[in-house]
């Protein structure tokens, strides 16, 4: 699974959550950044994630990717070498 | 569906604590969140909250005069931020799409809620057995996560069928009575047993069920609890609906216990101060109370609205340390002349500024004039003329102040400008008033995020602990003279 498609698949998954279907994420997207992405949608997307690719992050890994760039990264790096 | 008198639709309400109150008797859900002022005030919400389910019955049953009820087949909801009473909440169509409407709840264009109601043919009946019942209280609940992960039981309504039937007439006539007791029963649910007291009402995502029939109320079982966000998820089925509902479980207030405090600080080392805190009667400046009292100082702690909090806090470090450690004014920080300060402002030493408006602030403009001035009316305005009172016709002008400012100055999330800028001009203030009064001795620190009720958010976030980020500070503070 490329980077590209991780990052559509999250961009798609919080599309959903935020009703918004105009959503568009980059590797510097920052949360701040996107309008209703607070802390509640944020876990909201974390169990959506873990959902969609069998994996399992722990508090500090799911509040800590700085923006969509690293959680990718987060994403990839699990789905390589799941726990 | 009902299309064209779709188009275009809104409505609006607002909430009052009578409505409150009546919703609470109606589903007995009478957590403090949705009553108690103060209690409200040590929530991520600030205030008190609209119950959840309250907005999801008031836009069903709103929406009766435009759509088919007798075709709903689903209603998800998705509960975004809290609604208080007072605002104007409006609730408008968003989209429509095939057998799907999605509305969503706003105030001031900041979303609250979304529902999307689908419509087709009923689901088949389906009930939770054998299931013991569960009493609804007068007090919530707080179980462990333990507990918790276990639940299950039958809730039966302490309401009649009329009573829902006055609140909701629409509603009831197109979809039955118990099954709207049903659907506010999740209400009680969540705010009274599981997570309880602490409790978020997140989602739910319930199908209505062809049959009405069997005992009224709804069953329910724990379906996962996730200890690392503090969520909770449950089936529920009885009553004509059947589906999931999620809730997260915030951090309780906050509370620096004094025994901890005691345990950390050496006997009589602020046995020199006499300090008076504004804001003293939580958070961060009811622990700095604690902590200059339990190093032998005296401390003032001025309240705005909080005054049970503050007497409790004066009558347990009375309790703990004797009848001079502590005493509790009543002070509008935007209004410190007001207050009783002249009877004590010769004896004070030092002086720490906690006071604040709500922090968090919802909307999606960058910059709101109004709230930046409210900021700007207690941080900069209010802080200098407590400073001129506490100094003017003194006998001694020395005066140590300890002012929080906050990290948020240079990195802060976003809805936080009017704050930070309030903070930076603070900064400027305190700069020049230390240059300007050889008397005062300044400490500004701009703290970390630490855990207090405005920050205890839902998931965590990273915080820092109150009582190890301010001793240290306490403790390197030069004292003025």
């Amino acid at each position: 699974m490329t980077r590209t498609e991780i990052r559509e698949k999250i961009t798609e998954l919080l599309s959903d959550i935020l009703d918004d279907e105009d959503l568009v994420l980059e590797d510097s997207t920052l949360a701040s950044n996107v309008d209703g992405w607070d802390s509640v949608n944020h876990i909201k997307l974390i169990v959506a994630i873990e959902a969609e690719y069998g994996i399992r992050f722990d508090t500090e890994e799911a509040t800590a990717p700085e923006n969509v760039g690293a959680l990718v990264n987060l994403i990839a790096k699990k789905i390589a070498s799941p726990e | 569906m009902t299309s064209t008198a779709l188009d275009n639709w809104t409505a609006v309400r607002r909430f009052s604590m009578a409505d409150q109150i009546s919703f609470a008797r109606l589903s007995g859900d009478r957590n403090p969140i949705h009553l108690d002022e103060l209690a409200a005030r040590r929530t991520e919400a600030g205030n008190v909250a609209v119950h959840g389910i309250h907005l999801v019955l008031w836009a069903l049953e709103a929406l009766a005069p435009v759509i088919d009820h007798a075709s709903l087949a689903a209603i998800d909801c998705d509960f975004s931020s809290f609604v208080r009473p007072s605002e104007d909440v409006t609730l408008a169509v968003r989209r429509r799409r095939d057998s799907k409407l999605r509305l969503e709840a706003s105030v001031g264009g900041h979303r609250n809620m979304v529902l999307t109601l689908t419509f087709g043919p009923a689901g088949p009946s389906a009930v939770i057995d054998d299931l013991p019942d569960i009493a609804i209280d007068d007090e919530p609940l707080s179980p462990s996560f333990d507990d918790m992960a276990t639940f299950a039981g039958w809730l039966r309504p302490s309401f009649t069928n009329t009573d829902v039937e006055a609140a909701f007439p629409l509603l009831c006539r197109a979809l039955g009575a118990q099954r709207i007791a049903a659907i506010a029963l999740l209400s009680s649910l969540v705010g009274m047993i599981c997570p309880g007291l602490h409790s978020i009402f997140s989602g739910l995502s319930i199908k209505l069920l062809e049959r009405m029939d069997g005992k009224p109320g709804i069953g329910v079982r724990t379906k996962s609890v996730d200890q690392r966000f503090r969520l909770v998820r449950m089936t529920v089925a009885g009553s004509g609906i059947a589906g999931e509902l999620s809730a997260f479980e915030r951090f309780p207030p906050v509370d620096t216990s004094l025994a901890r405090v005691r345990s950390l600080v050496t006997q009589g080392e602020f046995a020199t101060r006499t300090a008076l805190i504004v804001g003293g009667s939580r958070g961060l400046g009811a622990a700095t109370a604690k902590l200059i009292a339990a190093g032998g100082g005296r401390v003032v702690l001025t309240y705005f609205r909080g005054a049970p909090e503050a007497e409790q806090i004066r009558a347990e470090l009375i309790g703990a340390f004797g009848e001079p450690t502590c005493r509790a004014m009543q002070m509008d920080a935007a209004r410190p002349e007001l207050s009783d300060i002249d009877r004590v402002k010769d004896e004070i030493t030092h002086l720490y500024y906690f006071a604040t408006p709500p922090i968090a602030r919802r909307g999606n403009r960058l910059f709101d004039r109004g709230i930046f001035d409210e900021f700007m009316e207690i941080y900069v305005k209010g802080f200098l003329d407590l400073v001129e009172l506490l100094t003017a016709d003194k006998k001694q002008s020395a005066l140590t102040v300890f002012y929080p400012s906050s990290i948020f100055v240079d990195h802060r999330s976003k809805n936080m400008t009017e704050y930070a800028m309030a903070k930076a001009a603070a900064e400027v203030l305190l700069k020049d008033l230390a240059a300007a009064r050889p008397g005062l001795a300044v400490m500004a620190p701009r703290l970390p995020r630490i855990l207090t009720d405005q920050t205890a958010s839902v998931p965590p976030v990273p915080t820092e602990d109150a009582v190890e980020t301010l001793l240290p500070l306490l403790r390197a503070q030069e004292t003025a003279g």
